[in-house]
């Protein structure tokens, strides 16, 4: 008997999700309770924190054999198994005993199961982070997406600036001699929506941890930018139904 | 000629080829310069291999193998010519280094990197990893041509010549691991990690995996000596990090410091979560800087899970150095590295010394401060000139004073 049993519609978005996870941390513990699906963990150096939530509504099915079931993973090997998730496959995550059992089916390919240990970790106890965000920029996932790509031809730095004023953000990134610029703005419609609460708000990031978010961004409905000067940016890569994964990451003080 | 810029041979160091020139003329230039000291007229010669070995990349996949022995020494005399831990506790000249390397001889093997099977029923593949000096012929084609190569990882060869036949007739002996790993089905990386851990060398596992000797049979290749050598490092190193994790950060901030053939290191380590930083300054009228009137200075820094912003075989090194004493420690840090070159570092002899030398400032004991900016203000102090003070801050944002902000500053809960 599975303590726990989840059934997923699109097994591509966790194999894109989790393939960003992976690159900013080894292992992690998901928790499931009557309200949903989630994991919150901070990478080695500090510099980011990933905070992975889907609803129970996100599932087509959600059935847990007590009122929380935590299960870990080490990113690795779930990662392994979840890039075998293909175009109309949908994915059964199962925890029985020590294993984590993923299950990907589809009309044409049939049933294909995989079985992984689970790794038992203590669990990181993440509060909410809490921080006045100054700005937030929505924008589709192929917009953020192609946006950090343009600038990663560049640089390492990515300087996000906005104002109130001119309804946009400027994103630069700035390498030794040469520098790139991306626009978006909710006149030119490439912002879904814009709020700046501030006259200027600018702050620098390490482009790194955005093109680790790419992956993740692939298959999402929209993304939120939020962040304010010299503070942390939260990056929401929102997919269907309500579920979310944020990125959140800390300024470089350049 | 175009002139090229010497920032750009300090960060290449004739193996990246960023000028775009199909070879290094700066290496081109000390080859023509440096005779062999050793004139060897016959094609035929004795002696005890160190062993020594070495694949170049040149031509690849068809990569030539070089089987090196220096003729006529004795085993003992024979394994001096291929020590770098020795050398560096002597602290032997740079002169005398390359009169080591040189005044061996090279059989040179033509060999598909694609098929390193089909070395496998030669003697000499087991002699190059024997524990000991193993006695041998070569036989060339023709007379050695006097010339040494250099690419400033791997330590220098001699005068080579086409083989005609390789004969061991001592007995290679191989440390029990290596005799098991050869035919196992273990992956490289985890070979490479047994290898270690089971005290073999790096120096042994560079010239196995180069060898085309570890790995799983069926995606076996010789890898060029100065990739092996990188690779071998960071495959350490990342099982090194992942030994650490976990583990507590050092409390205190210690600086060690050791010089070795015109190569200055400073050491900074400092509580953390395993960050490394590597500034390299060049001075002026140096082996990559020969027509520069300032000094040249370049950074790589890595993160705790081991993703670099550039690879450095200098760097690599380094960091196995520094990993390897945390590890014994059981104890993680953040580490800043300070290499200062001086001209009087004219040939580029291989990384080694790098390792080595680190290795042993970490076995010295440290200067240790309360604040981090002193102790970084006092390596800056150390460097030669002011203009290579500025070099090394124009590189380093870490040295100019900018930390890394952590996410821990934002959310005091989240520590």
């Amino acid at each position: 008997m599975a303590e726990l049993e989840l059934r997923f519609r699109d097994a591509r978005v966790w194999r894109y999700a989790v393939s960003s996870i992976e690159k900013i941390i080894d292992e992690g513990v998901f928790i499931a309770d009557d309200k949903g699906l989630r994991l919150r963990a901070l990478d080695t150096s500090h510099v980011a924190m990933v905070d992975f939530n889907f609803p129970r509504e996100a599932f087509s099915e959600y059935e847990l054999s007590d009122s929380e079931v935590a299960f870990g993973v080490s990113f690795k090997e779930f990662l392994k198994v979840l890039r075998r998730a293909l175009k109309d496959d949908e994915l059964v995550l199962k925890v029985e005993g020590n294993n984590v059992v993923i299950v990907f089916e589809s009309f044409q390919r049939g049933k294909r199961m995989f079985r992984i240990p689970q790794i038992h970790l203590t669990v990181e106890k993440l509060g909410e982070p809490r921080i006045e965000f100054t700005v937030k920029a929505k924008m589709l996932g192929t917009t953020f997406r192609d946006s950090i790509k343009d600038l990663e031809v560049i640089g390492e730095t990515l300087r996000i600036q906005a104002s109130e004023d001119e309804r946009k953000i400027i994103m630069t990134s700035v390498g030794d001699i040469e520098n790139a610029e991306v626009e978006l703005s909710v006149d030119t419609q490439s912002l879904l929506d814009l709020e700046v609460l501030e006259p200027e708000v600018a702050a620098s990031y390490s482009l790194e941890y955005f093109s680790e978010m790419l992956s993740a961004a692939q298959v999402a409905d929209s993304v939120s930018l939020l962040y304010a000067s010299y503070a942390p940016a939260r990056v929401d890569i929102e997919y269907g139904a309500g579920g979310r994964l944020t990125f959140y990451v800390s300024p470089r003080e350049e | 000629m175009p002139r090229i810029p010497p920032e750009l041979c300090a960060r290449c160091k004739g193996y990246k080829r960023l000028c775009g020139l199909p070879t290094c003329p700066i290496l081109e230039r000390f080859r023509s310069q440096l005779r062999a000291t050793l004139k060897v007229d016959a094609t035929t010669a004795e002696g005890y291999t160190p062993p020594s070995a070495l694949v170049g990349e040149h031509d690849y996949p068809r990569v030539s193998v070089y089987y090196m022995l220096p003729p006529g020494e004795g085993a003992e005399e024979a394994r001096y010519h291929d020590a770098p831990s020795l050398w560096v506790e002597r602290r032997e000249s740079l002169h005398n280094i390359i009169r080591l390397r040189s005044s061996m001889v090279a059989a040179r093997l033509r060999v598909d990197a694609r098929s390193p099977q089909s070395l496998y029923d030669k003697e000499f593949l087991y002699a190059s990893v024997s524990v000991a000096p193993v006695d041998s012929e070569v036989e060339l084609a023709r007379p050695p041509t006097p010339r040494l190569i250099f690419d400033g990882i791997s330590k220098p060869v001699g005068p080579s010549g086409p083989a005609r036949r390789i004969r061991v007739t001592g007995n290679p002996r191989l440390h029990p691991r290596l005799e098991k790993l050869v035919w196992d089905e273990a992956t490289a990386s985890t070979a490479i990690v047994e290898l270690y851990r089971s005290g073999v060398d790096v120096y042994t596992i560079h010239r196995a995996l180069s060898l085309g000797m570890l790995g799983r049979p069926r995606n076996r290749r010789l890898v060029p000596t100065r990739w092996a050598i990188t690779a071998v490092d960071d495959t350490i190193s990342r099982w090194l990090r992942s030994a650490l994790r976990d583990r507590p950060s050092i409390d205190t901030i210690e600086v060690y410091r050791a010089e070795y053939l015109g190569n200055r290191f400073t050491i900074i380590l400092y509580p953390g979560s395993g960050w490394f930083e590597w500034v390299e300054v060049w001075h002026p009228a140096g082996l990559w800087t020969r027509r520069a009137r300032e000094p040249s200075a370049w950074r790589v820094a890595e993160d705790p899970l081991g993703r670099a912003t550039d690879v450095d075989g200098g760097f690599s090194a380094a960091r196995l150095a520094v990993l390897e004493s945390l590890y014994r420690r059981g104890r993680v840090a953040d580490v800043i590295i300070l290499r200062e070159i001086t001209p009087s570092y004219y040939a580029p002899v291989g990384n080694w010394h790098i390792r080595e030398t680190v290795r042993r400032a970490l076995a010295g004991s440290p200067v240790r401060f309360d604040d981090l900016n002193d102790a970084v203000g006092e390596a800056l102090a150390s460097l030669e000139t002011p203009e290579a003070q500025r070099a090394a801050l124009k590189a380093s944002p870490l040295l100019r004073g900018v930390r890394r902000s952590r996410l821990t500053d934002y959310w005091p809960e989240l520590g």
